[in-house]
């Protein structure tokens, strides 16, 4: 009964996707996804970096949950990978797009029964905020003090009034990247961008955010 | 009392030369920078700041820190601005409050002249009876009391809502609390100070030269020296936040206070009260007057913004306190005389007055005021009684009794005692994490108050382990200035014995006879009489009364002073905008990631729990009908999704469900429900059995993170060795449903989707429109349905490729209300809907799942007594007759009598009569068996069904 | 409910994090006598004072855990896991029965 006829060339989406497309984005592919690389305007987009706050939609980087001996899972994951260790058994590993696709299933492999690997990318959004408004941004969506958390730590705590990850990249300027389930990724992104615009910020592409030393790994 | 400025002077708070000109009701008023508008309307000679709640008095400037409610007024548009303490800005437009015509002639004068009609609790005792007047008296009584007018605009100014972590929080910006933030700040403590003004210094402002040997600031006027200990803070590190009050103290502790534009909620490791003290006005008859005023007032109109508030003026003091205020009107060219409470007054004040040319008479206390719009006559006669003076004058100075501004503190757990020496409630017992100094702790001079605020900063900053170098000199020496005692404080009499309104509180027009009159009535206690008659209750929340109303309600109940414990006023503690608390409120929302899809469509959404969802795109029963007779397609991203993985993955789910699932293949799927330990059926779902240790459950769309937290905690408390994991937004979801739905599945798929190849409830793994997917065999309505899991992040594009395929054969989406329809058809339970808090899975027609001889499952138990016995009731299938659709919740009658209720009604779109369920008694529940629905209006029959209306033997579905 | 939980996997984080599970009851055996089921599903001791009970850190770890709280004040006493804690908190396996 397959007709083998036609062929999809599916590419991968960030819920904020649209909102994306209507602040004028142009979008580059990597890893299968489809990211904002750059707004209208690029020059505000590195002041904002540089004096206020920018947002960048990361949600194409892959994610991988972890659960169980998270140590165990870590010694076969190697490099390449950031580690966001929630609690002793839980961690979201953190890859460049597209790369969750090869990695889980060999964690998983590795894992057996002592922990059961998922890979979460499409489970979670994710937002990297960057520039020296970020705690300013951080006190007006969390109840968590954002001083506890230092550089490669993560924590899982309110964000936004929904639950959410953080975690401190041990990057030039300790940007924040934040985890929010899929579902209210629009959300999320929307709320971000209200209060960074009261801050003097807005939302930022891929190719801003690198400029400052951001990578997905 | 208008008239020029007087002479410029070191200290003082404006800027001479730049004029700010604003509209104060219909004039125009020109002020200069630096002025608040309660300064600019004193400097143009304006008394009258506003009108009272009840009634209607004249009030003026009394107190000038923004504690009482007197100068309440509109700004652009922004009710119950407190006037003495916002600062003027060009062009704005100020209106006084509360006034028919206008404030000087308000025509609601004359309630004064009937207030016997308005008794204290006057709201429940008039216009009641006839019961008809209620109606009409209330709005009238609306419209007369009360302070400002809401805006009726809906514009909307988003507000931050700003969480700090401080690791000490400084309550209060005088000297003693930015003397603590510099010391706590200079330890390398994190430290935050709230100041309610917008200018830092409490009431260090208003004083002329400060005296404080051994600080930096000794000799300097009060704004210089307020500048220099803020300066001092903020070097050493601290964040002060102005114009920001600390309005409650919550369990935690949790600080909130109310920034112009942000709400803070602030959690500190150690809170540093230093919110200081608060002057109280004196009773006596037309207390109330404009033109009787607090010395705290007098010092700043003249300090702060040179304006002298009066030409002849009379002080009321029983301390040093007054001749202060009495020396500054003296230097201000007014005539002054104090009347000093004591019989023998001394002390260096009094002597610098004396030789200034200040008159004073010892012993003497106010009788009462006299005047119409303003003081005109001070009747003041001996403390101990005899004969009255009449003195003519148009300000009268109330000085020198202080009430320490101890709610936050009480609000907190501090404990407070009653000092004799101070005459005041003081907190003497606090919990390990706060600390109180200054003028709230009883310290008596500015020595003491900053000696306090010091060690208060350094003993917070060691409790948090930021200790600084101190030299033990330095610390003896602080401890002695901080143990400083102060003279005796003498307090006017309670009240006086002369006639007249006598006001214990101004905002809520309260007078000491109506509290005399309320103890009468029975409120015998200060708690009952602050319910009774709201004293303490308005804007001011005790700040300008509660020294008054404690001393009164004393007196009128027959107690004393010590022994009448003040009331705690609950947060808000300060009036904060409505537009703060709201802050940035949000609405968490989940949209599936096929959202754009439905919205381009033109979906109908609705709320489903925090989802959007579309309800409808077209005609909800043409949507059903083209799923029967064609293919539709619904959105069922919402589904919450679980892997649960593990050795003992199946264990887990065998005690979670009364189902059998040891026994289960991999690549089948079961229908489960899910029980709690009484039986009752929580949510229902499918299990699907991916791999021997892997399954992937599903749970309906509200339950899902109820269901998640049910999993983990039997997990937990079980400890078996398996993990669930909620994947629900991992997984956008589709349901492609009818006849037709294979063909559109085969032009998506290499799958094998025939009958033989994915038959019913079975799973199966492939890549659908090109991406990876789970496909399950499996219906909620009466068709041949496929439901396809893909990654989310394609699944916008896939619902694309669905519909695409489907386009030849007349695929169209359908919403909410058709699956309802089409469910209904089929006798699905919707749990929650059909089912409530008592319904087991045997009376709910599940009895099929139940594996009583499993060794234990939750609700087992229960289940195992229940079914020893039939079921009293059933849910059951209902078929209409006639058209209408009976409202869900509809009474079931049987012979007279109510038996039960509709649960679920719809129009069927295969058959078109009106189907329904509902719970009948177990005798009823029989096939064919006859009931009544009853309608507005009258009953309707209906036949009993105990299976599907649709697809009976489920042949459509399977096939 | 703006007090602390030290959740003991997160540490101190403000209440609205957690999700609360009620007192800690223990479940009865399969074969137990229905006054004891009956025990296990409606009474509740409802202390005044110190109580031990569940909590869910449903925005952190989302993991469930036992908390001895003062049900006047507030304060939370001490966090443990279940199966590591003293005295009351439903043991390990109790609910099967083999």
């Amino acid at each position: 009964m397959s007709t083998g006829a036609v062929t999809w060339d599916p590419v991968r989406r960030s819920p904020a996707h649209r909102m994306h497309a209507d602040l004028g984005a142009s979008f580059e592919r990597i890893g299968g996804w489809e990211i904002p690389a750059a707004y209208r305007d690029r020059a505000r987009e590195s002041a904002w970096l540089a004096r206020g706050v920018g947002v960048c939609d990361v949600t194409a980087r892959g994610k991988i949950d972890v659960q169980g001996e998270v140590d165990k899972v870590l010694a076969a994951a190697g490099n390449a990978i950031v580690v966001a260790r929630i609690s002793e058994v839980w961690a979201l590993l953190l890859t460049e797009p597209g790369e969750s696709e090869r990695r889980a299933p060999e964690l998983e492999t590795a894992a057996g029964a002592a922990a059961m690997v998922t890979d979460a990318t499409d489970l979670y959004a994710g937002f990297a905020l960057a520039g020296p408004m970020v705690p300013d941004l951080l006190a007006r969506v969390t109840p968590f003090d954002p001083d506890a958390l230092g550089a490669g730590e993560a924590v899982g705590t309110t964000f936004a009034e929904i639950r959410g990850v953080l975690v401190r990249r041990d990057l030039p300027g300790e940007p924040v990247e934040a985890y929010v389930t899929s579902d209210h990724g629009r959300y999320a992104f929307e709320t971000l961008l209200v209060v960074a615009e009261g801050l003097g910020g807005g939302a930022v592409g891929w190719t801003a955010l690198r400029e400052e030393g951001w990578r997905p790994c | 009392m208008s008239g020029p400025r007087l002479p410029e002077r070191s200290g003082e708070a404006i800027r001479r030369g730049h004029a700010v000109t604003f509209r104060l009701d219909r004039r125009t008023l020109t002020a200069v920078e630096g002025d608040t508008i309660g300064s600019a309307m004193a400097a143009g000679g304006i008394r009258i700041t506003g009108r009272s709640f009840k009634y209607h008095r004249p009030r003026g400037l009394l107190c000038m820190t923004g504690h009482c409610p007197n100068c309440l007024v509109t700004v652009d548009g922004v009710p119950n601005v407190r006037a003495c303490t916002t600062p003027v800005r060009e062009g704005m437009r100020v209106r006084r409050q509360n006034a028919w015509g206008s404030v000087e002639r308000d025509l609601l004068g004359l309630i004064d002249l009937f207030s016997f009609m308005l008794p204290p609790g006057f709201y429940y005792k008039i216009g009641h009876r006839p019961r008809w007047a209620w109606p009409l008296v209330e709005p009238i009584i609306r419209r007369i009391a009360g302070v400002g007018r809401a805006p009726r605009s809906e514009e909307h100014r988003r507000r931050d809502r700003i969480n700090l972590h401080p690791d000490v929080l400084v309550v209060g910006g005088g000297p003693a609390g930015l003397a603590a933030a510099a010391e706590a700040a200079r330890a390398g403590a994190r430290t935050v100070l709230l100041e309610e003004a917008v200018a830092p210094g409490g009431h260090l402002l208003a004083v002329q030269r400060v005296e404080a040997p051994g600080e930096r600031i000794d000799g300097l006027p009060g704004t210089e020296a307020a500048e220099s200990l803020a300066h001092e803070a903020r070097e050493a590190g601290a964040e002060i936040l102005l114009a920001s009050p600390a309005f409650g103290v919550f369990e935690g502790p949790l600080v909130a206070a109310a920034g112009g534009e942000a709400l803070y909620r602030i959690r500190a490791r150690r809170l540093i009260f230093a919110t200081g003290a608060d002057e109280q006005p004196a009773v006596f008859p037309n207390n109330d007057l404009p033109g009787v005023m607090l010395a705290e007032a007098v010092d700043r109109l003249v300090s702060l913004y040179r304006v002298r508030p009066g030409r002849r003026a009379v002080v009321l003091t029983g301390s040093g306190r007054g001749y202060r205020t009495a020396t500054a009107l003296l230097d201000a060219g007014a005539s002054v005389m104090v009347a000093d409470l004591r019989a023998d007054p001394s002390g260096r004040e009094v002597e610098e007055a004396r030789a200034a040319g200040v008159r004073i008479v010892p012993g003497t206390t106010i009788r009462r005021a006299e005047g119409r719009r303003g003081v005109r006559i001070a009747v003041v006669g001996p403390v101990a009684g005899g004969e009255e003076r009449r003195l003519a004058c148009d300000l009268l100075v109330v000085a020198g009794a202080r009430a320490p501004s101890t709610n936050l503190l009480a609000q907190a757990g501090a404990e407070l005692s009653f000092d004799e020496r101070a005459q005041a409630f003081l907190p003497l017992v606090l919990p390990p994490w706060m600390h109180a100094a200054g003028e709230v702790a009883g310290a008596p001079s500015l020595p003491a108050i900053l000696a306090q605020g010091r060690l208060a900063g350094l003993e917070a900053a060691a409790s948090v382990g930021r200790a600084d170098d101190v030299e033990a000199d330095r610390l003896e020496e602080l401890r002695g200035l901080a143990a400083a005692l102060g003279d005796p404080v003498v307090l006017p009499p309670e009240a006086s014995t002369g006639g007249g309104k006598q006001f214990a509180c101004l905002c809520m027009d309260v007078t000491h006879k109506e509290l005399k009159a309320s103890v009468a009535e029975g409120f015998d206690s200060m708690e009952l009489l602050k319910r009774y008659t709201t004293i303490t209750m308005g804007p001011c929340q005790g700040k300008a009364c509660q020294l008054p109303s404690q001393r009164l309600c004393a007196r009128a109940t027959g107690g004393s002073f010590p022994e009448t414990r003040p009331t705690t006023a609950r947060p808000p503690w300060t009036p904060v905008p409505l537009g703060v608390l709201a802050s940035d409120a949000r609405t968490p929302r989940r949209e599936t990631s096929i959202h754009d899809r439905h919205a381009d469509a033109g979906a109908e959404f609705m709320w489903a729990g925090d989802w959007r969802r579309p309800h409808h795109y077209a005609d909800p029963l043409e949507e059903a009908r083209a799923v029967h007779e064609g293919v539709g397609v619904i959105d069922v991203s919402t589904l919450g999704k679980f892997r649960v993985k593990g050795p003992q993955a199946a264990e887990l789910l065998e005690r979670l469900y009364p189902n059998r699932f040891a026994d289960q293949k991999v690549g089948r799927i079961r229908y489960g429900a899910m029980l709690n330990d009484e039986g009752v059926i929580l949510d229902d779902g499918a299990v699907c059995r991916l791999a021997e240790d892997e399954f992937l459950v599903t749970a309906t769309t509200g339950n899902a993170g109820a269901v998640d937290r049910w999993m983990s905690w039997w997990l937990a408390d079980w400890a078996l060795d398996a993990r669930v994991l909620n994947v629900s937004a991992a997984y956008a979801a589709v349901n492609l449903a009818g006849p037709k739905a294979r063909e559109v599945m085969a032009a998506l798929t290499e799958m094998d989707v025939s009958a033989e190849g994915l038959p019913y409830l079975a799973v199966a793994r492939g890549d659908v429109a090109g991406v990876p997917a789970i496909v399950l065999r499996i219906g909620f309505v009466g068709e041949l349905g496929y439901e396809i899991h893909v990654p989310s992040s394609a699944g916008e594009q896939v619902w694309g490729a669905i519909l695409e395929a489907g386009e030849p054969l007349g695929i169209r989406p359908f919403g909410l209300e058709a699956q309802r329809i089409l469910r209904l058809e089929k006798q699905h339970i919707l749990v929650g809907q059909d089912t409530d808090a008592e319904s087991d899975p045997y009376e709910a027609g599940l009895g099929w799942m139940v594996k009583l001889d499993k060794p234990d499952f939750l609700g087992r138990r229960a289940l195992l007594e229940a079914s020893r016995a039939e079921p009293r009731e059933r849910l059951v299938g209902l078929v209409l007759e006639g058209r209408e659709v009976p409202p869900e919740g509809s009474a079931i009658v049987h012979e007279g009598r109510w038996v039960g209720r509709v649960t679920s009604s719809r129009r069927s779109a295969a058959s078109g009569k009106v189907i329904g369920m509902g719970w009948v008694p177990g005798p009823l529940a029989v096939e064919g068996g006859s009931v009544r629905v009853h309608v507005d209006g009258g009953e309707i029959r209906a036949s009993v069904t105990m299976g599907p209306i649709y697809d009976p033997d489920g042949s459509r579905l399977r096939s | 409910m703006t007090f602390l939980i030290p959740c003991p996997s997160c540490g101190p984080r403000e209440a609205t994090e957690f999700s609360f599970g009620g007192e800690s009851t223990r479940r009865p055996p399969p074969d137990a006598p229905a006054a004891d089921l009956a025990r296990y599903l409606y009474v509740r001791t409802n202390a005044s004072g110190p109580q031990t009970e569940w909590w869910y850190h449903r925005d952190g770890c989302r993991r469930w855990f036992l908390a001895v709280r003062d049900t006047v004040t507030n304060e939370v006493e001490r966090t443990f896991w279940p199966g590591a804690g003293p005295g009351t908190e439903p043991g390990v396996g109790e609910a099967a029965s083999g």
